[in-house]
């Protein structure tokens, strides 16, 4: 009860932090903040979290230009701060960003969906396009598919008639060199027999029923032949993943995975799930899709954040802000003839010195273009700061990929960035607020 | 002594007419009740069935639900209680007009039948006879001033005044007010005074008759030719004694006349004239020739609810209102139809009356709807409006709210599931059926055929909101299928038919791509359950259900119209497959 | 406690179709204190707007400026008239040439909207209004025992920023308020999706697939029994369900109560008011009223 209601609350509390942004760097930091006891607002679109495959990436590219690829992300890391980058991993000790993951991924399993990773090493796992890929952090459900990569077991990988993102005979061809023990089945979906379409999210909810899955299991069967593994696309049900794992595995008698897809996919809808059902429960304040029109600055400092619009505007008082609001798709910069902007604080950004400079000359140049590396500079606390290194506002923090000098796209970095950056500037804000309180009572 | 009763060969030999005529229309009009089809007409059962399925229903009378049957018979029928629940007003009104007329006729009208039976002292011009006479005549006109009233100052699609009930409120004045007239007539009237001098005067010593000349002249206003004597108070007084010794045994002081005697008076300076015309006898046979023919056409008019109301009410209060028998419902239904007065309680209480007033379909209020179920049961052909008709049956929440008001009784709720089905049966069904006829391409194809059919409409569209033509409300769609991926109506297709595959991002694209004519036919959009799983999760902000609402309006404005008779082959310019239907036709 | 009063927004189908809806309602809000007015409404407007915009909002603006003149809140225990009335005071207070017009036709009976009353659920008046303190000190006989899957209704919750019922993603309200009755709320995966109730005269194909796997991942997770706050979604998952899957041998049926008859029953209230016999579906393991 004492939960406040997204639409319910009172207009003159003061937050000690409001988030803006929705994605896994807004939602990682509204989960840092509330589980350090800040009152916490959060606002973002309603899809945020969803445009993610499921796996938390730390690093497993850099340089991009040499698209060196790297089993060890701690050693990547390593040379990114040799090399005297810019990039936000340079500000945050090995220390932080495991602490960072462990917060998260124990939050995760604690809510039931678990998540592997082997500190060390980044895990290699299949897409659905049939490429092999390291992560650092692979959903339970997928676990499977990682020891039978390892093993090059023979594995039935099934698909759907209708499932238009993922082809289980692709998978086979492109992997056939190295995996040669991979048999696609397609079979019709259980009750979509009759459609030439089926989406991910429809399948994964119907899974989320046993009859279902004794259907689909029946369907399988006779298929397996010496399979080790039985492959699926993620589609294994957006709640209760394990329990249909576990059921499906028990039928089939044998261990099954899920092979990413991507997004915005299944395992997107899960970490979405919980994120919006759980951390409400934990005292986050969560305004779904609200946007944050404009900002202005209380004398004492205190951000008043109208997320009303300009006719009708409703104030949120907050003592500091994080901005996750990421870069083009999430709407945290802009575009317009001159260059690109951050709309709401007008910070200034590290950005190519004009539209022609945005891009290389080859549109798929291996090194990415300089517009991905665009964004906001920030200080050892996350504060944007302008050119010359100064503080814009020391209540304003940013996170996620809205930071510059990092192309998480390509270093494959984007659930790392993400959750160290926002678990970085939430712990600034800690310190701040610890050594104030502790002025306060000296 | 009929023959006294009517006091003419001819009035007599008129009242059989009319008798005859009356109990034969009633035998037609009841019988008709087993024949008409109301609903859907295959499978509908024989009469013989119907009769049968009616007398089974009457043998349930023989259970506790001949309380409910006792308590319509005592008191629902007799005090009007379904009206006085639709309001005072009309109630007042109609139980003046129902007991006047109903002791009129069995107090006044068949006084030799019925009054002197049971009072033998009887006679029509003593009171309290000739008081009540007065009074019952004053309240059925001032039921029908009421009623007159009331449908100038209520007149409109509620309350609308028909021939029919143009013709049942002449009736009744011209009965009513030549009823008055005569009595004031005879009054006044010389050569009536003379007859019953003569008849039953024996004058005992001279002067009396002077006497009781200028009494009744002062009394009643009997207005005498030549006068041979003077008024004084002796000769009044004489008079009076007089009139007490011989006249009153039979004749009232006229004062309790209270209607008929002011209006002898107003009468009084033109009694000559009237009496040289014969006015008593010419009002008389106006007064009971206009009785006859209420009584020869009450088959045929509005009067007939007299018989087919209190049938109704029966009938309701021993029926479930919701489980109606399949077979004893037609005969029912039927005679519901004769039942209905057209009083419009039903459209004035009606859930949808408001839709009525946006849309302005008079075919969606029930009192309408009622009369569009005769129409449709009458006719063999369909009726030009049928599409409306058809429009207005389909918007209704079945609420009941209508038969519960119903002062006759009416299961108009049972009338509106027959009619429906029965416009589904002849290829008018509800807008979402009627949208499966053709696939969405077709749609698209048909309306570039019938452009005049919804030209005009495009006009005024987007009176309010222009979703769906404002680029600016579906542009920012980044295609990324979150909306299909949480629709549940996109999940749960499995009919092929329906799995067209057109799901809400796809809309959102057809929008971008200025399809709108395509999106408007399409299955999502008309099995959209509604829900707004979409608009809530849409990382856009895109109002995708309200979009799909929108575009759902404009479907059926510009398809309502078009003529969905020419099948599929029409649809392509397709000149073979159109000259074949040609020739089907 | 201090007396409320609201307007009973019946809607068109409790009168005939869920009698025991009303009855419930009334007996549970009597002993708070609660009032309520009959007025003559017109329906909500919902069934219309599929095919014309302006007839829904002016229905439902007739039924808001009846209330207005009243001076009443509005409390209505579907949820179905309750979103349609909240889409329609946003429509209004969103467009001033509509709201114009429909007080011009308004005007004609004297009537007008000017959204000076709130239209309230009846899930939010006992828990906000009354509050769950109260509605826990009123319980007599508690429903230990009973694994109840709370069904929220899609137009009560959604689009969250008009209806403002609850967090649309993670609401608690009803939850809450069945834990208050003993009853234990089951956490079930499709509790937030769609009765059917919406096709059922529309695309019957569809809508008994919506319900029955509602019905189905409920009977997974336990539940012994679903439970509604709204007219339709009840006559869905009970008469419907009833008179449709009976004899689909693929499930088993699943009984749905009304909350009003589930906090009634904990209240110890009379079955006469609680009228659970007129149920469809009885629950075996549902105490006796
Ligand atoms: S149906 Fe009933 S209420 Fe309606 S006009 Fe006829 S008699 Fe009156
Ligand atoms: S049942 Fe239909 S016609 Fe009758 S009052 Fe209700 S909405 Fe009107
Ligand atoms: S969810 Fe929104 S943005 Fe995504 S496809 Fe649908 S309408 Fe477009
Ligand atoms: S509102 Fe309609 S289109 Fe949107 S999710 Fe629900 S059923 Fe699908």
């Amino acid at each position: 009860m004492a939960l406040p209601k997204s639409h319910n609350y009172d207009p003159a509390h003061v937050f000690d932090v409001m988030v803006i942004g929705s994605g896994i760097a807004g939602m990682a930091a509204s989960l840092f903040a509330v589980d350090r006891k800040l009152s916490t607002v959060q606002a973002g679109s309603a899809g945020g979290t969803l445009f993610t495959s499921g796996l938390l990436d730390l690093i497993s590219v850099y340089p991009i230009e040499e698209k060196k690829m790297w089993a060890d992300p701690w050693e990547a890391i390593a040379a990114l701060r040799n090399d005297e980058s810019l990039h936000p991993y340079a500000r945050i000790s090995n220390d932080e960003i495991q602490s960072a993951f462990d917060e998260i991924i124990s939050f995760l399993n604690s809510r039931g969906m678990k998540f592997r990773c082997e500190r060390n090493r980044n895990l290699k796992i299949i897409t659905s396009m049939g490429t092999v890929k390291y992560s650092y952090c692979v959903p339970e459900s997928m676990w499977h598919g990682v020891e039978a990569l390892e093993k090059r077991a023979p594995c039935c990988i099934v698909d759907f008639r209708g499932l238009k993102e993922f082809s289980a005979r692709q998978i086979a061809a492109t992997l056939h060199e190295t995996w040669p023990d991979i048999r696609p089945f397609r079979v019709p979906f259980p009750g979509m027999e009759q459609r030439n379409e089926v989406h991910a999210a429809h399948l994964a909810r119907a899974l989320e029923l046993s009859e279902t899955r004794i259907a689909l299991a029946s369907e399988i069967k006779p298929a397996i032949g010496d399979a080790r593994y039985v492959g699926f696309p993620a589609v294994l049900g957006i709640r209760r993943t394990p329990v249909i794992q576990a059921h499906l595995e028990k039928i089939l008698g044998l261990p099954v995975f899920e092979i990413p897809m991507m997004p915005a996919s299944v395992p997107g809808f899960r970490l979405k799930e919980i994120f919006d059902t759980e951390l409400p429960l934990k005292g986050l304040l969560r305004l779904i899709d609200k946007r944050v029109d404009s900002v202005t600055r209380a004398e004492n400092g205190n951000f008043l954040l109208n997320i009303g619009g300009e006719e009708q505007p409703q104030l949120i008082k907050a003592r500091t802000v994080i901005l996750a609001s990421g870069r083009f798709m999430g709407k945290g910069l802009l575009s317009d003839r001159k260059g690109i902007y951050e709309p709401l604080f007008n910070l200034p950004l590290s950005q190519p010195s004009g539209r022609h400079a945005w891009h290389h000359e080859q549109f798929l140049n291996p090194a990415g273009h300089p517009i991905n590396s665009a964004g906001v500079e920030v200080d050892d606390s996350f504060r944007p700061v302008d050119g010359t290194g100064r503080v814009i506002h020391e209540n304003l923090y940013a996170a996620g990929s809205i930071l510059a000098h990092q192309d998480w796209m390509r270093m494959k970095s984007g659930s790392g960035v993400a959750i160290s950056t926002a678990y970085a500037a939430v712990n600034a804000i800690m310190r701040v607020i610890m050594d104030r309180s502790i002025r306060d009572t000296a | 002594m009929t023959t006294a009763l009517l006091g003419s060969k001819f009035l007599y030999a008129c009242l059989y007419i009319a008798l005859f005529a009356c109990v034969c229309g009633t035998i037609f009009r009841m019988a008709r009740w087993f024949f008409i089809t109301t609903g859907p007409v295959a499978g509908a059962p024989s009469p013989v069935r119907r009769g049968l399925a009616v007398l089974k229903g009457a043998a349930s009378l023989l259970s506790l639900k001949i309380f409910g049957f006792l308590h319509a018979l005592l008191v629902g029928i007799p005090f009007q209680t379904g009206i006085l629940r639709t309001g005072f007003s009309r109630w007042a009104m109609h139980i003046c007009i129902f007991w006047g007329f109903i002791l009129l006729l069995l107090m006044h009208a068949l006084d030799e039948l019925v009054t002197k039976k049971i009072f033998s002292d009887y006679f029509s011009t003593l009171d309290p006879y000739q008081f009540l006479r007065n009074l019952f005549g004053v309240m059925v006109l001032a039921g029908v001033c009421m009623a007159v009233y009331r449908r100038i100052r209520h007149r409109g699609p509620m309350l609308e005044t028909r021939r029919a009930d143009r013709f049942a409120i002449a009736l009744l004045s011209v009965i009513i007010i030549t009823g008055f007239a005569m009595e004031s007539a005879k009054m006044i009237s010389e050569s009536v005074f003379n007859r019953m001098m003569n008849d039953f005067f024996a004058g005992e010593s001279a002067g009396d008759e002077e006497a009781l000349k200028a009494y009744w002249s002062e009394e009643y206003g009997t207005s005498f030719r030549t006068r041979h004597y003077t008024v004084n108070p002796t000769l009044l007084a004489r008079g009076r004694a007089v009139n007490e010794q011989s006249c009153a045994s039979c004749h009232s002081p006229a004062r309790s006349a209270f209607v008929s005697r002011p209006l002898a008076k107003l009468m009084r300076p033109s009694a000559a004239r009237l009496e040289e015309a014969g006015a008593d006898n010419i009002l008389y046979y106006i007064h009971v020739l206009a009785c006859l023919l209420g009584l020869a056409m009450l088959p045929f008019t509005k009067f007939f609810h007299v018989i087919s109301d209190p049938i109704a009410i029966l009938v309701s209060s021993i029926t479930d209102k919701k489980n109606t028998g399949r077979f004893a419902a037609l005969p029912r239904r039927a005679m519901e139809l004769d039942a209905c007065t057209s009083c419009g309680t039903c459209s004035r209480h009606c859930s949808v009356e408001p839709v009525y007033r946006m849309m302005g379909n008079r075919h969606i209020l029930p009192m309408e709807k009622l009369r569009d179920v005769r129409a449709l049961s009458a006719k063999k052909e369909v009726p030009e409006d049928i599409r409306s008709i058809s429009e207005g049956a389909f918007i209704c929440t079945s609420c009941f709210r209508c038969t519960e008001v119903c002062p006759a009784g009416i299961n108009l709720q049972d009338q509106w599931n027959a009619s429906r089905e029965l416009l589904s049966e002849k290829g008018h069904p509800s807008p979402h059926e009627w949208i499966k006829d053709f696939r969405a391409s077709e749609w698209s194809d048909l309306m570039l055929k019938h452009e005049s059919s919804w030209k005009e409409i495009d006009t005024i569209k987007g009176k309010y909101y222009n979703l769906t033509d404002d680029s600016d409300v579906f542009a920012p769609c980044i295609q990324c299928q979150t909306c299909t991926n949480v629709c549940p109506v996109v999940a749960a297709r499995t009919d092929p038919e329906e799995a067209v595959d057109i799901t809400p991002q796809k809309i959102m694209n057809l929008l971008r791509l200025g399809l709108n004519n395509l999106a408007m036919g399409s299955r999502m959009v008309w099995d959209c359950t509604t829900c707004y799983q979409c608009q809530e999760h849409c990382p856009q902000g895109i109002r995708v259900t309200e979009i799909i609402y929108e575009l759902k309006n404009r479907a059926y404005d510009h398809f309502k119209n078009i003529d969905r008779t020419l099948r599929q082959a029409d649809v392509h310019e397709d000149g073979e497959k159109s000259r074949q239907t040609e020739e089907r036709k | 406690m201090k007396a409320m009063k609201f307007a009973f927004f019946k809607g068109c189908k409790i009168p005939y179709y869920l009698e025991q809806y009303e009855t419930s309602t009334r007996a549970v809000l009597k002993p708070f204190g609660v009032r309520l007015v009959d007025l003559e409404f017109n329906c909500c407007g919902y069934p219309n707007r599929d095919i014309h915009f302006e007839s829904f909002v002016f229905s439902a603006a007739r039924n808001l400026a009846i209330a207005e003149k009243k001076r009443l809140d509005i409390l209505t225990p579907c949820k179905c008239c309750y979103g349609t009335l909240k889409y329609a005071q946003h429509f209004l207070k969103e467009n001033e040439h509509l709201r114009g017009d429909i007080n011009k036709e308004l005007a004609r009976e004297g009537l007008a909207w000017r959204g000076k009353i709130a239209v309230k659920h009846i899930l939010t008046v006992l828990c906000d209004d009354i509050g769950l303190p109260a509605i826990y000190a009123s319980i007599r006989s508690p429903l230990g025992n009973l694994s109840i899957a709370p069904h929220y209704g899609c137009h009560a919750l959604r689009p969250s920023d008009i209806v403002h019922f609850d967090d649309p993603l993670a609401p608690s309200i009803f939850e809450d308020l069945i834990s208050a009755t003993g009853a234990k709320p089951v956490e079930w995966p499709r509790r937030l999706d769609c009765c059917g109730n919406p096709l059922w005269v529309k695309n019957r194909g569809i809508s008994l697939s919506l319900m029955r796997a509602k019905i189905t991942d409920a009977a997974e997770s336990g539940a012994d029994c679903l439970c509604t706050a709204c007219t339709y979604c009840q006559i869905q998952f009970d008469a419907i369900q009833n008179a449709e899957m009976s004899e689909d041998s693929r499930i088993t049926p699943m009984p749905s109560v009304l909350y009003t008859q589930l906090l009634g029953l904990s209240m110890g209230l009379p079955e006469r008011v609680l009228g659970m016999k007129r149920n469809h579906i009885q629950c075996d393991k549902m105490p006796r009223a």
